[in-house]
């Protein structure tokens, strides 16, 4: 085949041409440590790389969703810790004063200790994180627990459920309502309270000891929901390892999808940084002389 | 026989070399000269004398019978060929590019990236106890207006990227038209040349030039017939016809042309003032490859089965996706409580989360106060939050119903569980949808550049081959010129020589003792 010097010429440039491409993705890849930029470097990669981020997105949520509900059991567990020491105070007194042998003095103090343990209770049942009662089921803007015409309990929040996310189908409730604390099973602590004071009062030891029962079973309700609440507490700890460990693994899918091994990279630069030399060389001999350089 | 017929012969000689030489010179200078193919001057014996009495005939000598040109024609058809499916797929990849970089993905400033924002922030909102905080609020109607920017600022590109197609198209044409009159105006000069029989060498070297950067810019089929009529028609029908050369005009859609209505392509997605392409006599206009077809595949086509994806099919994507989003948030959202005043009223639910016109209420009352929530067209051109929603935060409704407000976000955490529900019938999740439009886009520039690269190769190939056949080559030049400068020195030689024979004919005889 006949063959021209502008065909040489033309050959060399586009080789060169071919060569600097390939030199311009290696160099692209070595910045920037990405395999793809666009979706038409790798349409399956790229897909893959989008739900990866999702992911990752979405994982870093339910971990604050996560955070965020621990905060508030945590709140919840120390509320309920102390209205059980309350309780057990309460509880003291009432032996106390189911002693016959008191005086109505005496009778009168605990009354009157009885009567700061209630109002110490209300204000415990009123508790908040962040500004909002932990209490009041959805209405958190008001104190839920108040005390009605007769000091029984009047609870002026509703039994809604304050939801945490912390996975896709993993929703967990984080809440108690008043009613749970206040009145369970129908029993209506105040109103006990109310009671009890009266009858401390009264000086009627024997009403007195009557209650005991009563408190008592105040007392294990309490002890039953610190327990949930512990519970919910692990449960949500052990979602947040889990979720960390997922974080882990699709930091591990991401990177293997997107990113360039650099050791791979830089010698593939330096192979082509190579050829792209050798070939300038061998072009720029072959296409300078012709016959005429030697034409005398 | 004349004593000076030997001088004849050689003289004759002498010019014929140097016409070769001439010719050899008009190569070498011409060397560089784009679409030039070598020409070689074909030298042929003269016709020979007879000498009598069956002693043969007698050479007179050589001239040169024609100037020839060294051209495959049937290479140029296959570069013809090659080139405008080269044009076609340079212009596609190019123009998917464009609507790649539209998408930005994968990047942090892409469209999914903006949609996880959104559903994180109702996420926020919806979690534990914050449905009733401003700050938080705030934030959600800050990346749903993000969201919304996103979708108008794509679809504007889109229709920019639109525009900038049909501005190259009209370039296009108006090249084709000057090209169309060129070459009948050279098929003119070379009919005019030829009369005598003779080569218009130059003349046609440059009409089939012209020919090649027609090629690239669309299809294109060329007809010569034996009278030496030269016809070019693209997208199948002539563009000259000899002498004569019919034009393409650019008709704007939605406008009258010649009393006829120009309908739009695609009523719902095209920017205006596109142009219809139709020949002078208001014929359609119909390129089959081409720069031109490139064009006007990404501009028009909507990916309607056996047509191509261009930016219409992903406008009505884009739309789809923007519509049917909308309307599932926009279906709880109507049914969610806000967070105060007539937010928490029955009726006062019915606000909008998304609409398409930030300037309207999102209900509409009759006699009796009754608020119904309106249902409006949301493209991603105009979709934007709620007039209520911009205005007040607290209409943003999450509560189920309106006496458990402020805690109850359980709306909230439907809105933000649409994340994982299959949204979009044909596709699934909103990640889904977006995630198969960006395959489908990136599956397609791949192999527009697939292609492009292969027809590169190919276009290479038949150039070289054309190169072969007539690129001039300086050492072959040289090496004529070597030949034909020795032949002129031996012819020259030669008169010499028989100049002096002939001196010593007309001085010397007859001078006997003189």
């Amino acid at each position: 085949m006949r063959v021209t010097n502008n065909m040489l010429v033309s050959n060399m440039m586009k080789n060169l041409n071919s060569n600097l491409r390939r030199l311009e993705k290696a160099n692209d890849e070595m910045s920037s440590g990405k395999k793809f930029r666009m979706p038409s470097d790798d349409p399956v990669g790229v897909a893959r790389s989008l739900k990866l981020r999702a992911d990752l997105n979405e994982n870093q949520q339910f971990r604050k969703n996560a955070g965020d509900a621990l905060s508030w059991l945590d709140t919840t567990e120390t509320a309920l810790m102390q209205i059980k020491e309350v309780l057990q105070r309460v509880r003291e007194l009432m032996i106390q004063g189911a002693n016959g042998i008191l005086s109505d003095e005496d009778s009168q103090k605990i009354a009157d200790e009885a009567a700061q343990m209630r109002d110490e209770l209300v204000s415990l049942g009123n508790s908040t994180y962040m500004g909002k009662h932990i209490f009041a089921g959805y209405i958190t803007d008001q104190a839920p627990i108040g005390l009605d015409a007769g000091n029984g309990l009047d609870y002026m929040g509703d039994a809604g459920q304050i939801m945490y996310q912390v996975g896709v189908s993993d929703i967990l409730q984080a809440n108690i309502t008043g009613t749970d604390i206040f009145s369970p099973g129908g029993k209506d602590l105040l109103a006990d309270m109310e009671i009890l004071i009266g009858s401390l009062n009264a000086g009627d030891s024997q009403a007195v000891g009557a209650f005991l029962e009563d408190v008592d079973i105040h007392i294990e309700n309490i002890l039953t929901m610190i327990s949930e609440t512990g519970a919910k507490v692990n449960r949500v700890e052990l979602v947040v390892n889990r979720l960390e460990d997922e974080k882990l693994n699709f930091n591990n899918l991401l990177s293997k999808t997107e990113d360039v091994d650099m050791a791979e990279v830089i010698i593939r630069l330096k192979n082509e940084e190579n050829v792209y030399m050798a070939a300038l060389a061998g072009g720029s001999r072959i296409i300078q002389p012709t016959l005429v350089d030697f034409l005398r | 026989m004349s004593s000076f017929t030997g001088l004849n012969i050689v003289i004759k000689g002498l010019y014929a070399q140097q016409r070769a030489l001439d010719v050899t010179g008009h190569n070498i200078a011409n060397v560089n000269t784009e679409g030039y193919s070598r020409q070689r001057a074909v030298l042929e014996t003269t016709r020979p004398m007879e000498v009598l009495g069956g002693r043969g005939m007698l050479g007179s000598g050589v001239e040169v019978q024609q100037i020839e040109r060294l051209r495959n024609g049937f290479l140029d058809v296959k570069f013809w060929g090659e080139s405008s499916m080269l044009g076609e797929w340079s212009a596609k990849s190019q123009l998917l590019t464009e609507i790649e970089m539209v998408f930005n993905e994968p990047s942090d400033a892409g469209l999914n990236t903006v949609i996880d924002k959104l559903f994180t922030a109702m996420q926020e909102l919806s979690n534990g106890e914050k449905a009733g905080d401003l700050t938080v609020r705030a934030l959600v109607r800050q990346t749903a207006i993000a969201f919304t920017n996103s979708l108008n600022d794509m679809a504007t590109q889109f229709e920019k990227i639109q525009t900038d197609a049909n501005f190259a198209v009209e370039t296009k044409v108006k090249e084709i038209n000057s090209y169309a009159q060129q070459i009948s105006e050279l098929n003119r000069q070379i009919m005019r040349y030829e009369l005598d029989g003779s080569n218009a060498n130059d003349l046609r070297d440059r009409r089939e030039l012209l020919v090649d950067r027609l090629s690239s810019v669309v299809d294109v089929k060329t007809f010569e017939d034996t009278n030496g009529n030269f016809r070019v028609s693209i997208g199948g029908r002539l563009l000259v016809n000899h002498t004569s050369y019919n034009r393409l005009v650019l008709a704007e859609r939605g406008k009258e042309y010649n009393g006829e209505m120009i309908d739009v392509k695609n009523p719902d997605v095209d920017a205006g003032g596109l142009y219809e392409i139709l020949w002078d006599d208001g014929g359609d206009f119909n390129p089959k490859g081409g720069e031109l077809r490139g064009l006007l595949d990404i501009r028009d086509s909507d990916g309607s089965p056996g047509t191509y994806k261009g930016v219409p099919f992903y406008m009505r994507e884009l739309n789809k996706f923007a519509g049917e989003f909308a309307a599932a948030i926009n279906d709880i959202h109507t049914s969610a409580y806000g967070l105060s005043g007539d937010y928490t009223q029955p009726g006062g639910e019915q606000i909008l989360f998304f609409t398409n016109d930030i300037t309207a209420d999102s209900y509409t009352e009759d006699g009796s106060g009754v608020r119904t929530a309106i249902d409006p067209f949301i493209t991603a051109k105009n979709i934007t939050i709620s007039k209520e929603i911009f205005n007040d935060l607290n209409c943003i409704a999450v509560a189920a119903s309106h006496d458990t407000i402020p805690g109850d976000a359980s709306k909230g955490l439907e809105m933000a569980g649409l994340r994982h529900q299959n949204v979009f019938p044909a596709y699934g999740t909103p990640e889904d949808f977006t995630k198969s439009l960006i395959s489908t886009l990136g599956v397609d520039g791949q192999e527009a550049i697939r292609m492009r690269d292969n027809q590169e190769v190919l276009v290479n190939q038949t150039e070289r081959l054309r190169m072969s056949t007539s690129g001039v080559s300086i050492d072959e030049e040289m090496a004529n010129m070597v030949k034909f400068q020795h032949s002129y020195n031996a012819a020259a030689r030669l008169i010499t020589a028989m100049d002096e024979m002939i001196e010593t004919l007309v001085n010397r005889t007859g001078l006997v003792g003189r």
